[in-house]
């Protein structure tokens, strides 16, 4: 880890808002898949065993809300943080510090798969967030969403079914368990396997904790 | 040194969280390895043979009676047991010969439910010449009488309510089995029969035990639903419990075009998350491929 090299003036990624939201969601979203996916694969031994162990099936059902809401609170407090970065700080939507896709995102996703292929002998010089960071976010962002809706649909349906059609319930539950599917995999493979397990940030790229950038 | 804090304490957590990554991705995998292992039925308690094995009779619910208190004269349609002149009475179904209406001297307000309930209608529309129904079972009657879904030799008394409702399902599934699946499928079969909580419904919490109502009025579906949840309103009784095209009545359009849709919006899920992850998956591999390769040629 590289984080002895901190100097007063290493660049601050994320500041303590971000860095405290990404722990918070980090196991309040480990608490909600392992609850919901032993409820989506409730016929297998291990997932029988691991509602055993937590306490059954109303045990889960209320873990799985608690870290619903802590986790959804995340997202409510990132949003309001969002609208104070915006008018409270006057800051701005594009540029080379945004979150917010542009055009270069698109020709730095063509540089890299050049990379990627040898056609090119560096990778881009990525602004502060890559394309590939910015995808995961607005992924993450559109998922939370969606699955805090038709969560809350599961969650309440004697007050839902009386504005939509019943079989909305299952479609909402249809939606919730593959976009939880699409979740865990991107998170727990892609997102940790690409933001840690890479060879260039082996065994962990620290600053998402410390708020350190190690790079340029 | 305020700002190591953080950084040592994740040093901590650090392995802590891997296991539990790990522990999850174990979890998944060994879960849809073991999925088709682990997903039998418990056996079926219904049916009866001919044969009774005494010992299990000891220890049923009806162990405290005598042979001659069912069986009374042990005359079976005008013939008496054991006939010797006609060796082919055991080759008859035990549960098809036995005169039921027995049952009722104990079991009255059960046996008055079945005489009001589905299963009773359909022997009713089976033993009616005049119905066309017997082309649907080739001529066969079909409909259950008590010993089809009660073994009534061996059924015990005080069992769980999980216990009972993992039998049930068995019971109901030897005729019903497109029912059963799709109700393990539903939340109220993943919490009954996988996860074993008392507070989910089995089969007969809405259906009722003897009454046998397939619930396709909406106001009798209600009262059914509003045992559990009190707030419920009409539809409510809209949300598929069955939700599979083998499970609905060919008769039933609306309910088809609903199944169909949630089947549409499944396939759509399942086209977002393959195409998803074939993105990721294929990007993240050639990442990777890239900077193990540099990694090795500054060797």
């Amino acid at each position: 880890m590289q984080a002895t090299s901190f100097t007063p003036d290493t660049p601050i990624r994320f500041s303590v808002i971000h860095r405290l939201l990404h722990l918070v969601v980090m196991f309040g979203f480990t608490g909600l898949a392992v609850t919901g996916l032993s409820l989506g694969l409730s016929s297998t031994t291990p997932a029988r065993g691991f509602m055993w162990l937590i306490g059954g099936a109303s045990h889960a059902a209320m873990l799985h809300r608690y870290c619903a809401v802590v986790t959804y609170g995340c997202v409510v407090i990132h949003a309001l943080w969002f609208l104070y970065y915006k008018f409270g700080l006057a800051g701005a939507w594009t540029g080379p510090d945004s979150i917010v896709p542009s055009l270069k995102d698109l020709k730095d996703f063509k540089h890299h798969l050049a990379y990627f292929f040898g056609l090119e002998k560096t990778p881009p010089r990525f602004d502060k967030f890559s394309y590939m960071e910015k995808i995961e976010y607005w992924a993450l962002f559109i998922g939370m969403n969606t699955m805090g809706i038709t969560g809350l649909v599961l969650w309440y349906p004697e007050c839902f079914t009386r504005y939509i059609p019943g079989f909305f319930v299952n479609l909402a539950q249809t939606l919730h368990f593959y976009e939880a599917v699409l979740a865990v995999v991107v998170k727990f493979f892609i997102h940790i396997g690409m933001a840690h397990f890479r060879p260039e940030t082996y065994p962990a790229d620290t600053s998402i904790f410390t708020g350190r950038s190690h790079k340029k | 040194m305020n700002r190591h804090i953080l950084q040592s304490g994740f040093r901590k957590i650090y392995p802590l969280y891997f296991g539990i990554v790990l522990a999850t991705i174990a979890l998944i995998l060994i879960g849809i390895c073991g999925k088709a292992g682990a997903a039998m039925l418990p056996p079926s308690g219904a049916g009866s043979d001919w044969f009774i094995d005494m010992n299990r009779f000891a220890l049923s619910a009806h162990a405290a009676l005598k042979c001659d208190d069912c069986h009374g004269s042990m005359i079976v349609n005008g013939l008496q047991h054991s006939d010797e002149k006609r060796p082919d009475f055991l080759r008859q179904s035990a549960t098809r010969t036995y005169d039921y209406a027995r049952c009722r001297r104990c079991h009255e307000l059960s046996f008055k439910r079945y005489l009001e309930g589905g299963h009773a209608k359909a022997l009713r529309e089976e033993k009616d010449p005049s119905k066309e129904k017997k082309q649907v079972t080739g001529g066969k009657i079909m409909a259950p009488t008590c010993g089809e879904c009660h073994a009534s030799h061996y059924e015990r008394s005080g069992l769980s309510r999980v216990a009972v409702g993992q039998r049930m399902l068995g019971a109901c599934a030897s005729c019903h089995p497109a029912n059963a699946a799709s109700y393990r499928n539903n939340i109220h079969g993943r919490v009954g029969i996988d996860l074993g909580n008392p507070k989910a419904a089995f089969c007969t919490d809405c259906h009722g035990a003897h009454t046998v109502d397939s619930l396709k009025k909406p106001q009798t579906a209600l009262l059914a639903c509003k045992r559990c949840h009190p707030k419920a309103e009409t539809e409510f009784t809209g949300i598929v419990i069955h939700a599979s095209l083998e499970s609905v009545s060919a008769a039933d359009a609306p309910k088809r075009a609903e199944v169909l849709w949630i089947h549409r919006i499944r396939w759509f899920a399942l086209a977002v998350l393959a195409l998803s992850l074939a993105f990721f998956v294929a990007h993240s591999f050639l990442w990777l491929l890239r900077e193990i390769h540099e990694k090795l040629r500054k060797h």
